[in-house]
């Protein structure tokens, strides 16, 4: 801790001289459009998100509702597991599972008879737990309407750029879901949650008659997904003979399966993976809304834009990285980056690679990140675009051949690092 | 019965049988009854206080002791020592007041109804056992009889002390202020088969009504000088109106309350309020030729829909109905308001028990219980308010008479 | 520019001093085999944070910048917004059994969670406000629920609790105490634990905190402890206890031997090479023939066994064998001097508070005793009895047993408080019973599994002479309240209001109907009608 922030600040002497007089050289037409046109990019791989975000609920109260609780625990390894940090979860399990007395193998959740899988390990952040999950600390979590004093940890800090999985399970029934037994939210409460500061969402649930939660929904760019239709039950997929209970629902037990077949860099798409639902396998109808997720269609999003935290990289010329001076070990790789070698985009025209290379000169950005306890400093050039899931910002430093300007961002509403690009570019 | 014994002698009879019922061991299981003695009225919360007045708390602290400042240090604590004693001189000054008043109203003497009146009041279960439970709503209604009295030999002065006593004991009782006025400028005599509306002296209410609220104002002004302070009138007078104990009680409001979305309590509050307010001037200006009649139809009304009722507050009622006998030919449903009366006090001890004590039973069915007594209680009312304008009217052979 | 070369050189200037001076770290784990089998374990990470202003100085917490490198900054951001001098919370789940397992090493074990912190006055903030974001930032730092330690369950006791460390001089403190007796705890308050420790779990005696087999013991707390000791500066010390039982976990072979493998399934493979001091304590049992490996460094005098971490560099695994190959159980040998139990005795409404303190020694004890009582349960002291071995000593009081110091009853949903100094004779019972009432609260202020009741605070018993034991926690009770039914809003709503509107119409119609005549005999035709004046 102590050597890094030590050679961060011997980083910051050194480099900022150096990479003034280098840059100063350039001139340079707007990087702000070249980052736009990055995101807004119309070819078929353009993927506007540059965050992921995941809420995972299990609404349900009590020992025999074991396999709702193995259902989010699931769900939050497999997005664990693909990219997305616990930053970035909010999970909310409404009773105590692990830990419960009548649990025979304490600390412990198994999502298989047989207990192969422990769900619950020994690196697990819960951020609403007990009784604090109820339908209003939900809906402030997704409107973000929080009081101050509500930790980090417990607030959805999604902007337009964040793709967010919102994943529910519990009882429920025609258009409403009971949260422990003791209140229900309605499909037009879920509805009316769903208000901005989102790129896309993808909501799944799995309840009984889970297709008609998300019949009133009306906000752009949502795809839904629901493990039963009006009038169906969603059944559990087996029991385990020592804890006792039913350890997993049959839906949940699917989509899971199936994620074990994704990793980081898989290409499957979500249309691949409703392609395969499979009522005699599910035991009930699940079904698919995409009316309202109109940008792109369900063939052209792959799984991880939502499953996983990978973000979309381009990788320049060698010699744009090299005329900066910066070399390999001077970048900090952040968890959740993958470089994608992207073949299969077209070749870009010169006009193109001129205002990239022009974009580049105009400035250096560095950004400060924070998480819990560590101080990570993510260095940036203007050319490497990295979509990240960092946790948000909390500042960042930029140069340009004018001037230094330094700015701090709220922690509560931190906009991520291209903002401050474009903030700093602009002036 | 009413040959042999005169009143007097039955009095004796009764008094030394209700004595007797002292040493058994029903009054301590009685004690805390919530049907017997509410949060405003029990004797468990009264010695609280008195306790923590004597050791330096603030009784009014805590929403325990919700009795009224007045009483914790001057009456009450003699009664507190006295403990059971108390209960029995009170009862049977309310008995003789009650033959008082009869006597002042019929203009007549006539043994077996003074011996039926005396009878129905101390033997009627629904006074008796809150006497057992040493619930100060015994004191509440000997108080209310007494004021009565006074009013009724047109004593202005210790009537309406004592109304304003009463007031700060409970103030919804304060409500029957309109006829009681009434009584001081009339008469008690019975006229309701002669209604004549009677010449109201303007300046002579409002001087009265003055007279009572400087009572009133006097012995509040005592009342925070004992306690310290204003915030008993909050915890007392406050919980009136804002019902935040919310224990199982024969009345209308804690189930309503309890489960009440916190949103629309407010609203709810100020309607059953004011839905108690509204009788006031309908009922003493249309009775105002029997100011008596009037004050025994509020205080019915008042009894069966204020917050923390017990089950004295409609037995008084039930009991007054001994004073007024000429109203009970007139009932028109006497029987099924009795059977609704047996009905519930059947009922409600038993559902009580039943969900509190021994867990197997549901709220509800005490609710259930608690709406049939209300019922028996406002079918009561309705008849006896029906029996006393109908007297007016006389009988005419071959003619029925109907409302339109 | 300027600005930016300035600041590197602070920083530069700031980290190149010699880091490591101005905070140190030092760990234990302490064990002890128990008379019953089992095996108490006391993990204990202190670092302390050396201020750099001088010592009559007041805490530097809200001077310097923050940059630490070994203490949790997470925490000290927390501790300095909210302007926290000292905190005390743990997390603890079953109950100490101070019969057979002694007193335990850090004496707040009530079950559940308990927070106390005192808190600087004044400054923009009141101190609620304060506490109310410090429980909601422990509460995300953590993982648990604190932030339902909102105003229903926070009191503040006069006498009860001193600071254990200095409080800075110049501004007044507040003590604020709550406790959540359902909370539970899991791994993930121990994922957050072990990232506040310097080294993690991957080095030092951390490495044995596996949440498998700390969470299946028969016993288990965590806590966060700081205060400001002038001298020092501020001390962090995050612990862990865990009552383990290898009878249990040997299965079908009875025995009580256990070992690092056996009951935490994992040994320590190198120190933490932070720590200045890293050390096992064992307290070697002194009535049956054992062995322990691997051979000990050094021992202290008292019977106990260390094991210096620090100079050991292949990998540790002490294990502990008896002779006796199956372990017999004796019964039970209660040493307390002082015991307490405490019963809820009675039913739905009404029910008796009852404590028994049992004094073993030939000496007068002075005792304070603490109830929190929710809001919904009102004390009526007034029928507060105390009886010594079973004689009554006289209703109320004050005789001469019970002197109240003080008493908050429960106002607008604030809990109880009572605090009272209890003097037990020499080896004597006494035993102190209270009616309380629980009071009927409405549908909202019930919690999702209504039927279940309430877990009722621990009292926290407080020997007053300063020997034994610091405080002495009874057992969470359970009170169940009368729950209205769940169903019926709408019902009761419409059923009362009918009532109310039938008799109100009835009322109204006989006050304001006219009375009319009706000819009834000879004559069915209705036209037929003779109206008559009343007045």
């Amino acid at each position: 801790m102590v050597c890094r922030a030590g050679s961060v600040a011997f980083l910051i002497w050194c480099i900022i001289p150096l990479a003034t007089a280098i840059i100063s050289s350039f001139g340079g037409a707007s990087p702000h459009e070249a980052i736009e046109s990055f995101f807004t990019n119309s070819s078929s791989e353009g993927r506007g998100h540059t965050n992921n975000w995941a809420v995972l609920v299990c609404a349900s109260r009590y020992w025999f509702n074991y396999r709702h609780m193995a259902n989010a625990l699931g769900m939050y390894r497999s997005v664990k597991r693909l990219g997305i940090p616990d930053s970035n979860i909010i999970l909310m399990l409404a009773d105590d599972a692990a830990c419960n007395p009548r649990n025979k193998f304490p600390a412990t959740v198994y999502a298989n008879p047989g207990r192969l899988l422990d769900l619950y390990g020994e690196n697990i952040e819960v951020d609403y737990r007990g009784y604090e999950v109820t339908v209003e600390n939900f809906i402030r979590v997704l409107t973000g309407r929080v009081e101050a004093s509500v930790p980090r940890s417990k607030r959805l800090l999604s902007d337009e750029r964040s793709n967010i999985l919102v994943y529910m399970t519990g009882h429920g029934g025609n258009e409403f879901l009971k949260f422990q037994d003791n209140e229900e939210i309605s499909a037009f409460d879920i509805a009316d949650a769903f208000e901005q500061m989102y790129h896309e969402i993808f909501f799944m649930i799995d309840t009984c008659q889970a297709n008609t939660l998300y019949s009133k929904l009306y906000s752009p760019n949502i795809l839904a997904t629901g493990s039963s239709d009006l009038g169906e039950n969603s059944y559990s997929y087996e029991n385990d003979d020592e804890i006792g209970v039913s350890v997993i629902d049959s839906y949940t037990h699917f989509v899971l399966e199936y994620l074990e077949g994704i990793n980081k860099t898989s290409q499957a798409t979500m249309q691949d993976f409703f392609d395969l639902y499979d009522p005699s396998i599910i035991k009930s109808t699940a079904g698919v809304r995409s009316d309202l997720f109109t940008t792109r269609s369900a063939a052209q999003t792959l799984i991880t834009d939502f499953f996983g935290g990978v973000a979309q990289v381009e990788v320049l010329e060698e010699e744009a990285m090299a005329g900066l001076g910066v070399d390999e070990e001077n970048r900090v790789h952040t968890e959740g980056v993958t470089i994608l070698p992207d073949s299969s985009q077209p070749a870009r025209s010169p006009s193109h690679s001129r205002d990239y290379r022009s974009s580049r000169k105009e400035g250096l950005c560095y950004f400060l990140a924070t998480r819990s306890v560590h101080l990570d400093l993510v260095h940036l050039t203007p050319g490497l675009v990295v979509g990240s899931t960092l946790a948000p910002s909390l500042g960042c430093f930029c140069t340009t051949p004018a001037k230094a300007t330094w700015s701090w961002f709220h922690p509560a509403t931190a906009t991520p690092f291209e903002r401050c690009y474009d903030n700093h570019l602009k002036r | 019965m009413s040959s042999i014994l005169t009143g007097g002698r039955l009095g004796v009879l009764i008094f030394a049988l209700r004595s007797a019922l002292f040493f058994t061991p029903l009054p301590a299981l009685l004690r805390d009854d919530a049907q017997l003695s509410s949060t405003l009225t029990s004797y468990t919360r009264l010695k609280e206080g008195v306790y923590l007045f004597r050791n330096g708390f603030d009784p009014y602290a805590g929403g325990v002791f919700r009795q009224v400042g007045l009483l914790v240090y001057h009456a009450l604590m003699f009664i507190a020592q006295c403990s059971a004693n108390y209960v029995v001189p009170v009862d049977g000054l309310a008995a003789w007041c009650l033959v008082q008043i009869w006597r002042i109203r019929s203009n007549t003497r006539n043994v077996a109804q003074e011996g039926l009146i005396v009878t129905v009041y101390l033997l009627h279960p629904y006074l008796l056992l809150p006497t057992l439970a040493l619930s100060t709503s015994t004191l509440d209604n000997a108080l209310l009889i007494l004021g009565l009295y006074f009013a009724a030999y047109g004593k202005p002065s210790p009537a309406l002390l004592i109304l304003a006593i009463l007031a700060c004991m409970s103030p919804p009782f304060a409500l029957l202020l309109p006829p009681i006025i009434l009584l001081l400028m009339g008469s008690p005599v019975s006229s309701l088969a002669r209604p004549i509306s009677p010449q109201i002296d303007y300046r002579r209410m409002y001087r009265l009504t003055a007279e009572f609220l400087l009572y009133f104002s006097v012995l509040t002004l005592i009342s925070s000088f004992v306690a310290g302070g204003w915030s008993w009138t909050y915890k007392t007078w406050g919980a009136v109106i804002l019902l935040p104990d919310l224990t199982p009680n024969p009345g209308l409001w804690w189930y309503f309350f309890t489960e009440m979305f916190d949103d629309f309590r407010p609203f709810f509050l100020m309607v059953f309020s004011v839905h108690l307010l509204i009788y006031v001037a309908p009922i003493s200006i249309k009775l105002r030729h029997d100011p008596l009649f009037a004050s025994f139809i509020l205080q019915g009304i008042i009894s069966t829909f204020k917050s923390y009722p017990t089950l004295a507050d409609p037995g008084l009622f039930t009991a007054m109905f001994a004073i007024f006998p000429e109203i009970v030919l007139h009932l028109r449903h006497p029987l099924p308001t009795v059977m609704l009366h047996v009905h519930a006090a059947l009922l409600l001890p038993l559902f009580h028990y039943l969900w509190i004590v021994q867990g197997t039973g549901n709220a509800n069915f005490f609710y259930a219980s608690t709406l049939v007594f209300g019922l028996a209680n406002a079918a009561a009312i309705v008849d006896a308010l029906r029996a006393g304008l109908r007297i007016g009217f006389g009988e005419k052979p071959g003619h029925e008479l109907i409302q339109r | 520019m300027l600005v930016l070369t300035i600041l590197a050189l602070q920083l530069a200037v700031a980290f190149a001093a010699g880091e490591n001076d101005s905070e140190q770290f030092s760990e234990n784990l302490r064990l002890r085999p128990l008379q019953d089998g089992r095996l108490s374990s006391t993990f204990e990470f202190v670092t302390i944070l050396r201020t750099r202003t001088t010592v009559e100085s007041e805490s530097a917490f809200h001077e310097q910048a923050q940059h630490y490198t070994l203490f949790p900054l997470a925490l000290g951001q927390l501790l300095r917004r909210y302007a926290v001098s000292e905190l005390h919370l743990t997390l603890n789940s079953g109950k100490w059994n101070y019969e057979s397992w002694g007193d335990p090493d850090y004496p707040s074990v009530a079950s559940g969670a308990e927070m106390w912190a005192w808190i600087a006055a004044g400054g923009g903030e009141s101190v609620d406000q304060r506490w109310k974001g410090l429980t909601n930032g422990l509460s995300g730092l953590l993982c648990a629920s604190m932030g339902s330690l909102d105003k229903k369950r926070t009191t503040s006791p006069s006498i009860a609790f001193r600071p254990e460390g200095d409080l800075p001089s110049g501004k007044s403190h507040q003590l604020l105490y709550a406790t959540l007796p359902s909370e539970n705890v899991c791994t993930e308050n121990l994922t957050p634990f072990i990232k506040m420790l310097p080294c993690k779990a991957k080095s030092g005696i951390a490495m044995l905190l596996n949440p498998h087999r700390l969470f299946d013991a028969d016993w288990h707390g965590m806590g966060v402890h700081v205060r400001w000791l002038a001298q020092e500066g501020i001390e962090l010390r995050l612990t862990f206890g865990a009552v383990l039982n290898p009878v249990r976990l040997s299965l079908n072979a009875m025995s009580r031997d256990w070992s690092f493998r056996s009951v935490f399934d994992r040994t320590i493979s190198r120190p933490c090479p932070i720590a200045t001091s890293s050390s096992i304590y064992v307290k070697l049992p002194y009535a049956d023939p054992y062995s322990l490996t691997p051979d000990i460094s050094r021992t202290a005098p008292e019977g106990v066994a260390i094991y210096d971490l620090r100079d050991r560099l292949e990998e540790l695994d002490v294990k502990m064998r008896w002779r006796d190959p199956v372990f017999h159980f004796r019964p039970i040998e209660n040493k307390q001097p002082l015991s307490v139990r405490r019963l809820l005795l009675g039913g739905q409404t009404r029910a008796d508070l009852s404590i028994q303190l049992m004094n073993k020694e030939n000496v007068t004890r002075q005792v304070l005793w603490l109830e929190t009582m929710p809001w919904f349960i009102y004390f009526y002291l007034h029928t507060l009895t105390a009886t010594i071995d079973g004689n009554r000593m006289g209703k109320a009081p004050p005789h001469s047993l019970t002197r109240i110091a003080s008493y908050a009853p429960p106002t607008d949903h604030k809990p109880t408080l009572l605090e009272c100094i209890v003097t037990i004779p020499p080896l004597s019972t006494v035993q102190l019973t209270v009616a309380v009432e629980k009071a009927s609260i409405a549908y909202t202020e019930h919690p999702p599994d209504a039927s279940r009741g309430w877990d009722l605070p621990p009292a926290v018993i407080q020997p007053l002479d300063h020997h034994g034991p610091r405080r002495i926690y009874t057992s969470t009770l359970l009170g169940d309240l009368p729950t209205p039914d769940f169903s019926m809003p709408y019902n009761v709503i419409i059923m009362t209001c009918t009532l109310v509107a039938l008799f109100f119409g009835s009322i109204f119609n006989i006050l304001t109907r006219s009375f009319i005549w009706v000819e009834v005999e000879g004559d069915d035709d209705a036209q037929d009608l003779v109206k008559q004046k009343t007045e």
